[in-house]
């Protein structure tokens, strides 16, 4: 009896502790969609990732293709409003309230009453320090940004990050209000 | 007469069978006869119609599987150049907001600079 509530227990916390490191995208945020007059959406899986990498052989992806090959998601939900307040502290709250300690650890918190901008940077990392896993919140009064990059990251492709990976200023695909895309 | 000649006559003279080998020859054609026949096997490839409708379907196979490997291909390299194109969208927007939060932080470190030496 002691040995099965043991296993219950061990299975309890592997199920917790996973569930704690998958940040799931809520559903008011999708909401927000149909109220943004600019909608962008990546959700990419490990899968599609590695698909994408075999397809990054230009010169310029080197770089990007050598991060992209160890992650396992990338998630991007973008919203761009016309007026301020069209999202609520609630829908960033959402998110936020999944990145918990010591799981996830806030390293960048930037809030700016003045012009409403608030930046705040997550990372999970594991034992031995690596990064595992990315998440960012750019929240302004007119647009509502969180990525989450779930996989390996090493503080040379943070900056690198940084620097775009020299991937090109062309006009990023947006998708008008309604509308809802994105690989899957 | 020469010499070969005369061992060839001798090695095809005419000599009598042992005994007993007339009946040794009937028992067994008796025993062949006793066996019975297998009928020809008739497979369903010696149809005619089958041959001709077959033929035809292998070939159409063959050549629809490799229009469908092209097809998988295909789709598999739009699949691919769409997740590339998704990837940079999303490290484009990565790599802004991370250099805004860095702008940011640099800003907040800049005016905090600025009050301590004006204090």
């Amino acid at each position: 009896m002691r040995r099965i509530s043991i296993f219950i227990l061990f299975a309890a916390s592997i199920v917790t502790a996973a569930s704690a490191q998958d940040i799931i995208m809520p559903v008011n945020l999708d909401k927000l969609a149909a109220k943004a007059s600019e909608t962008t959406e990546v959700t990419l899986n490990g899968r599609t990732l590695q698909l994408a990498a075999k397809f990054m052989n230009d010169e310029d992806d080197q770089e990007a293709r050598e991060l992209v090959k160890k992650l396992k998601g990338v998630y991007v939900r973008s919203f761009e409003f016309d007026r301020p307040g069209e999202y609520s502290e609630a829908d960033v709250e959402s998110v936020r309230s999944q990145l918990k300690s010591p799981i996830w650890e806030k390293v960048v918190n930037v809030r700016s009453k003045r012009q409403g901008e608030n930046a705040e940077i997550y990372f999970r990392t594991d034992n031995s320090d690596q990064i595992m896993g990315l998440v960012v919140i750019a929240a302004d009064p007119k647009e509502l940004t969180i990525v989450n990059i779930d996989g390996p990251l090493d503080p040379s492709d943070l900056d690198k990050l940084g620097g775009e990976f020299g991937v090109p200023h062309v006009e990023a695909q947006r998708m008008p209000r309604g509308a809802k895309g994105g690989a899957r | 007469m020469t010499d070969m000649e005369k061992q060839l006559k001798n090695a095809l003279r005419r000599c009598d069978p042992p005994a007993g080998f007339a009946e040794r020859i009937l028992a067994q054609v008796a025993v062949a006869e006793a066996k019975p026949v297998r009928p020809a096997t008739r497979t369903p490839w010696r149809w005619p119609v089958l041959r001709w409708v077959a033929i035809p379907t292998l070939a159409a196979l063959l050549v629809l599987g490799f229009w469908y490997r092209g097809y998988q291909q295909q789709r598999e390299e739009a699949a691919g150049r769409a997740a590339r194109q998704q990837v940079m969208l999303a490290l484009r927007i990565t790599g802004t907001r991370l250099r805004m939060a860095k702008a940011k932080v640099k800003a907040a470190e800049g005016g905090a600079e600025k009050a301590e030496n004006t204090l």
